[in-house]
């Protein structure tokens, strides 16, 4: 059961930009893309972990500050050659608020 | 920094009297020693080498501060272009400058304060203004981890 809670206000992260949510599984990076959708994945990079939060982001994807990874907003899939996977979150904006979803954040253990 | 002078102003601090840092052959330089910090003025090592003349020994680090900046000061207002301050102390006489530095307390306040006005615009530092009013923006957003787990 999904439980929505109020992270933020949309305005709180700059367009193509990101904020990170402190959690139990480490660090979980909020991007607000430049049409304002708004995505949850984990902060660290499935290459050598780089803070995808400090990336840039450009349509719905993220390059890792690091070694230029090219990470999907939607599906956490690296893109073009590289493999691999970056756990996403639930995320939505209702009313210029960031919901994200608290079932998945605090009580998940960690894998 | 950013202040302009008449020529390249080196300066060299020595910890302790072994001197190290071979202060006494620089533009401005400072010894440390036991009883305080000695401050000597107009050396040089390129196409002249010239050891430094003592000005002054003082007691505090604020004094040695305020003595360089004093000096910098008295440099740039009264030199020529392109002399060191070798160059300008064999024109002006090393008593001149202590007259003005070592002795006169109300004339090295008055040219700490005319040198801090040529620095203030160099100190300008944007990134501090700017963290004093965004910090909180680079900090996370919400803290989940405070929350107890279910």
């Amino acid at each position: 059961m999904s439980d929505w809670i109020d992270i933020a206000a949309l305005s709180d992260i700059p367009r193509r930009g990101a904020r990170v949510v402190k959690t139990h599984l480490g660090c979980v990076a909020v991007f607000r893309t430049g049409a304002d959708d708004v995505f949850a994945l984990n902060n660290a990079c499935p290459h050598k972990g780089g803070p995808l939060s400090e990336g840039i982001v450009h349509g719905n994807a993220v390059t890792c500050p690091l070694h230029n990874w090219v990470i999907s907003l939607e599906t956490g899939q690296a893109q073009g050659a590289d493999e691999g996977q970056v756990a996403t979150y639930p995320a939505q904006v209702k009313e210029g608020r960031i919901l994200l979803d608290k079932s998945v954040l605090v009580s998940r253990t960690p894998a | 920094m950013g202040s302009w002078t008449p020529h390249k102003l080196k300066l060299g601090v020595s910890g302790c009297p072994r001197n190290c840092a071979e202060a006494t052959c620089k533009d401005i330089g400072v010894v440390c020693v036991d009883s305080g910090y000695q401050i000597s003025i107009g050396g040089a090592a390129g196409m002249d080498v010239r050891e430094t003349e003592l000005l002054v020994q003082v007691a505090t680090e604020a004094e040695v501060i305020d003595v360089i900046k004093a000096v910098t000061q008295l440099y740039r207002e009264n030199a020529r272009y392109l002399d060191r301050i070798y160059k300008w102390m064999n024109k002006v006489g090393l008593d001149w400058i202590k007259e003005r530095v070592v002795d006169d307390l109300a004339e090295r306040t008055a040219l700490v304060a005319r040198f801090e006005v040529s620095q203030d615009i160099y100190r300008h530092d944007p990134w501090a203004e700017h963290a004093a009013k965004q910090a909180q923006s680079y900090r996370p957003v919400a803290d989940l981890a405070l929350e107890a787990a279910e």
